[in-house]
């Protein structure tokens, strides 16, 4: 295909718009309604081009360049064109500064009433100096509006967390409605009102809240204007930005952190590889309230005459290593899934080498992937073949148990959300409410000790057709699939099996499938059940597994040391501690009456009521470190926002309590160094040192999982009832964000 | 405590509010201020006095939300009390035969002159409002003025509008028709009384503004309202708040009022994040 564009040419195979084509020969159209990721809808007009031998001018978003087309993007009458439709558009939004001839003296004089609610011109406005339509205007050369102000709408709504709304500086691009409908799935924006009183809004005019809304914060974002705006950080102006990897979940978004005079403001997502510039509620607004909460520790403390009191780093380290030293019994190093590669691996070494009878392990139960690794008999030290984000554009099914994915697993929410939108059906399974359940084409509503059941009700169905005599496996799966009679009513197994027999020819049909399963349909002895039948079903429909994690770094723990758990502890308990370094949140591992107790945190908790010493930890923004995100991605990241006191690096410590006590253990000076090591060790781990941003993707490299077989699905009697812990996703190193931060509380409708 | 009659939003950003204060509302002349106080740790707010009622002994003002204060006071309504309401503040306008007086008003100014507007027409001048909004339909109380004056100009982005530009480019076009033009009141934002400022200065006409730097106590005692007057220094709160516009220090004026910038924001962030959802 080749065309000329403004006189030069453009040659390319494939469709691309003339927009993008323009945009690749650095040419400058001005839009106002085009987003990367959304279908155009050319609702601005003001991308309006001329194709020779064409009567009228067209949208560059939305017209696929052709063959031979000779195409122009800047004339005289596109210019009038595009000023008369800048014109109309700023006839409903306030724009008397964007003409006024005081606009640059009055700026600066002006600066403290930028502060104002209602925005009746750029001077007052929040976006003033990063407004799109400021830019187009510019663009545009616009000097003089002929349509007297006629504002759209009432006042700003402020009844939501997070954001605000003021219709009133909205030019109804679409932008909003478009990003919430077709990107996150929750289609709580709309248009609202007619004509000159058309607005965005919600249906019924109800809060973003009572609405269904994410507060994923997208349609902030992409708002041209300030008409829909971030609470409160709208009003400071950034001075540095810096880039920044959210670990407060297992995606791994790059966000941009924005400083004013080092102090952390705020973030928004970036284009990273993995979340393509989305994130959720979390990264995208409370980044800055997490890592700057209250209870955050600042120095180290000690026990003295039973009290914890402030002391030096010196001195605590001092204490810390006399007491590990002198205590009887085994130490146990206890880190968690959260936390970087770098890490884990020195507190592992400092068990390991540090201690004759050291030990290591991770606060948190075993991650789903260890969980049905386990139960299919995939041996340690296999890899996984993990799904990327992009991999799941090509499914035909994808079924979900019980992972609300917007709160857990925010960005492959919005990929599997992409997919049925491509035609991908959706089978949900699970106790609670979800905004998946909209688009799901069977929904289960059934607690996730029957997802065995379910999954063996599906198995026994295809078990007679898929698996012939003939298939491979086929003896280990007969008596897997056989059904036990349930206790549940008549009705209820009629309808169990109906829904199971949907998926089932859905599933036959429509290939390929992804499983998306987590913590609650792994957690306990049931969760191996479920892992088991969904291993064979997986096996049977030749489906993809894709185990998600509610930590940062499970995925880079599981890889470590086949994560999760206490390792090391399965089969014969082993005696109980005399020492711990408790780095992870959760129930302590047994130990000695009297036990020497170091705790390394973040946040203030009852776990320090234990501790003979505190050692206060940095988190993710504030150190350097990897994290392996669920799609097995290595990423790298350097410090960006500044330690809070003088809060250290867990691995830091590790070095530092290592040399204190003089024995063996991690030794290093920056966190590139215990990186190289673990490539050294662990295979799955080349090339981490080189791992993206710092040079391109790379993934934990993958041996193919050998086993093929059915895996025995243990008996329902075997099985206790989950042990559902107190964890809940949104939990940051024990700080219980989902509890005490007010606004997260109210997006997760507590 | 002072009971609010009423608080209303006039325009986008722009709220009136009315307050029972009996004796302030008795001795009211125009050009003069009130500080309230919301709550018993809030901090105090100077509000021109926009008019009065002595009978139902009310004082009204007109206040732009730019802020912490100007938010929470915002959100009051009828019946609800503030802490405060001290008054009346700060000498009155000079009222007296001009001939004919060029108000030229923007944002809370077009209430705040309106109690001289009154008092120049009853002392038999003739008067002209040039006021300064950013649109048309972001103009208040014109119904009031046109009782007033004689002649109402609006600057605005409007086609229609005589001038879509600011107010200070319109002052001369506006002068060259006044024959007897006397003298010039100007209220609104810093901004707004500096550029007037300086467009009558080569005319070398009189320019009255209601200056509005920082002040804490607004009675003389704690400097905040300090500002340079011809060279000497004055303290808008007990001098002025009038000074003679060609005369004020006005780079001094914009340093001063930006000084608490930072808190400022900081503040406001806290309290959005505290007291809405
Ligand atoms: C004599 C006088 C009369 C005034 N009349 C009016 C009026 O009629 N209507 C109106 O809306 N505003 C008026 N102002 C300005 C008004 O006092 C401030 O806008 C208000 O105090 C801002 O408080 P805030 O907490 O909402 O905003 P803040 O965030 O505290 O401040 C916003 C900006 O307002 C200015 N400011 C802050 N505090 C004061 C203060 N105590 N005194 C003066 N300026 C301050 C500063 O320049 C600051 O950058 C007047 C000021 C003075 C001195
Ligand atoms: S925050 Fe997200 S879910 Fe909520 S309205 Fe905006 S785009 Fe939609
Ligand atoms: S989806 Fe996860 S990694 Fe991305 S912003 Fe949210 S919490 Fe952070
Ligand atoms: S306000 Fe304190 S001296 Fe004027």
């Amino acid at each position: 295909m080749k065309a000329v564009i403004d006189g030069r040419v453009f040659e390319a195979p494939g469709k691309t718009t003339i927009l993008e084509a323009a945009r690749r020969l650095g040419l400058d159209i001005p839009t106002l309604c085009d987003h990367p990721r959304l279908e155009p809808a050319a609702s601005c007009r003001m991308c309006l081009v001329e194709i020779s031998g064409r009567r009228d001018p067209v949208p560059a978003c939305a017209t696929v360049l052709e063959d031979g087309m000779h195409v122009a993007t800047d004339t005289p009458a596109l210019r009038e064109l595009r000023r008369g439709v800048l014109e109309m558009i700023l006839a409903e939004h306030p724009s008397a500064c964007l003409v006024c001839a005081d606009r640059n003296a009055c700026r600066e004089p002006k600066e403290g009433i930028r502060k104002t609610v209602e925005p009746t011109g750029c001077v007052l406005c929040p976006k003033d100096g990063r407004c799109r339509l400021q830019d187009t205007a510019a663009a545009v050369g616009l000097e003089r509006i002929v349509f007297p102000e006629a504002p759209r709408s009432a006042e700003p709504r402020r009844d939501d967390p997070l954001i605000d709304r003021d219709g009133g500086l909205c030019i109804l691009c679409g932008l909003c409605v478009r990003v919430c409908r077709d990107l996150r799935g929750a289609s709580v924006l709309t248009f609202v009102g007619r004509g000159g009183r058309t607005t965005v809004g919600t249906a019924l005019d109800l809060t973003l809240l009572e609405s269904g809304c994410l507060f994923c914060g997208a349609c902030v974002d992409v708002c041209p204007t300030g008409a829909l705006l971030e609470r409160a950080a709208r009003h400071v102006r950034p001075d540095e930005r810096k880039p920044l990897l959210c670990a407060l979940c297992g995606e791994g978004c790059l966000l941009q952190a924005e400083f004013d005079r080092g102090r952390l403001l705020g973030t928004r997502p970036a284009p990273g590889p993995a979340n393509r510039g989305q994130a959720c509620v979390k990264g995208r607004f409370l980044v800055a309230d997490i890592l700057g909460h209250p209870s955050r520790l600042t120095g180290p403390l000690a026990r003295r005459d039973g009290t914890l009191v402030p002391v030096s780093w010196p001195d605590a380290l001092t204490a810390a290593a006399a007491g590990l030293r002198s205590s009887d019994g085994p130490f146990e190093a206890v880190g968690s899934a959260q936390d970087s590669c770098e890490d884990l691996w020195a507190l592992h070494e400092l068990g390991r080498e540090g201690f004759a009878s050291g030990r290591f392990s991770i606060a948190e139960p075993p991650s789903p992937l260890e969980v049905i690794r386990k139960a299919a008999g995939v041996e340690a030290g296999e890899g996984w073949p993990d799904v990327p984000n992009a991999g799941l554009a090509a499914m035909k099914t994808i079924l979900v148990f019980d992972e609300d994915l917007p709160v857990t697993a925010p960005i492959l929410g919005l990929e599997v959300h992409q997919a049925v939108q491509q035609g991908a059906r959706l089978i949900v399974f699970g106790p609670g409410e979800s905004c998946l359940d909209r688009c799901a084409k069977v929904r289960v509503r059934a607690g996730l000790e029957s997802a065995a059941e379910f999954l063996l009700e599906i198995l026994a169905g295809l078990a007679r057709t898929a698996a012939g005599p003939g298939h491979p496996g086929r003896a280990e799966l007969g008596p897997a699939a056989r059904m036990k009679p349930e206790e549940s009513s008549r009705a209820e197994r009629a309808v169990f099996k109906e829904k199971a027999s949907r998926a089932a020819v859905i599933l036959e049909k429509r290939k390929p499938a992804a499983f998306i399963f987590g913590p609650r349909f792994a957690a306990g002895t049931q969760g191996r059940r479920n892992a088991a039948a969904l291993w064979n079903l997986a096996r049977l429909t030749g489906a993809v597994l894709i185990p998600v994690a509610w930590e940062a770094n499970a995925r880079g723990a599981q890889a470590l040391f086949g994560g999760g758990g206490k390792n090391g502890c399965e089969g014969a308990p082993l005696p109980a501690a005399g020492s711990l370094l408790l780095a992870g949140d959760g129930p302590p591992p047994p130990c000695r009456e009297g036990a020497f107790i170091v705790v390394a945190a973040a946040y203030e908790s009852g776990a320090l009521e234990a501790a003979d010493v505190v050692l206060p930890r940095t988190l993710f923004a504030e150190q350097d470190g990897t994290w392996v995100n669920r799609e097995g991605r290595i990423q790298r990241m350097r410090a960006a926002v500044p330690a809070p006191g003088e809060a250290r690096p867990l691995w830091r410590m590790a070095v530092d309590l290592a040399r204190a006590i003089g024995s063996g253990g991690p030794s290093a000076s920056a966190a590139g160094e215990i990186l190289a090591g673990i490539e050294k060790e662990r295979p799955s781990f080349a090339g981490a040192s080189r791992a993206w941003p710092d040079e391109k993707p790379v993934f934990l490299s993958a041996t193919a999982v050998s086993r093929t077989g059915f895996a025995s699905v243990p008996e329902a009697g075997e099985c206790s009832a989950a042990e559902e812990g107190s964890r809940d996703p949104d939990d940051v190193h024990g700080l219980r964000a989902g509890a005490v931060l007010k606004s997260l509380r109210a997006v997760r409708r507590r | 405590m002072y009971e609010i009659l009423e608080r209303r939003r006039l325009v986008p950003n722009l709220h009136l509010l009315r307050v029972r204060a009996p004796e302030t509302a008795r001795a009211c002349r125009p050009g003069q201020f009130i500080m309230v106080m919301i709550g018993p740790d809030g901090e105090r707010v100077p509000l021109s006095i926009a008019d009065w009622d002595a009978v139902e002994g009310s004082v009204t003002a007109v206040f732009l939300i730019v802020g912490t204060s100007t938010q929470k006071l915002a959100r009051l309504r009828a019946g609800d009390r503030l802490h405060v309401c001290a008054g009346p503040l700060g000498k009155p306008s000079e009222i007296a035969g001009f001939g004919t007086v060029l108000l030229v008003a923007g944002c809370y100014g077009i209430a705040a002159l309106y109690p001289a507007a009154r008092a120049l027409r009853q002392a038999g001048n003739r008067l002209v409002l040039l006021a300064d909004v950013k649109a048309g339909h972001l103009l208040y109380w014109e119904d009031r003025y046109r009782n007033l004056c004689d002649r109402i100009v609006v600057a605005s982005r409007d086609p229609g509008a005589p001038f879509q530009e600011f107010a200070s480019h319109a002052v001369s076009n506006v002068a060259a028709k006044e024959a007897s033009l006397g003298r010039v009141l100007v209220s609104g934002c810093a901004y707004l009384l500096a550029a007037v400022s300086e467009a009558t200065r080569p005319l070398g006409l009189r320019t009255i503004v209601s200056l509005n730097p920082i002040m804490v106590d607004g009675t003389g005692m704690c400097g905040a309202c300090r500002c340079s007057i011809g060279g000497n220094t004055r303290f808008a709160c007990v001098d002025g708040p009038d000074f003679d516009g060609h005369q004020v220090d006005w780079p001094e004026l914009f340093r001063r009022r930006a000084a608490y910038l930072d808190d400022e924001v900081r503040s406001l962030c806290r309290f959005e994040k505290e007291s809405l959802p």
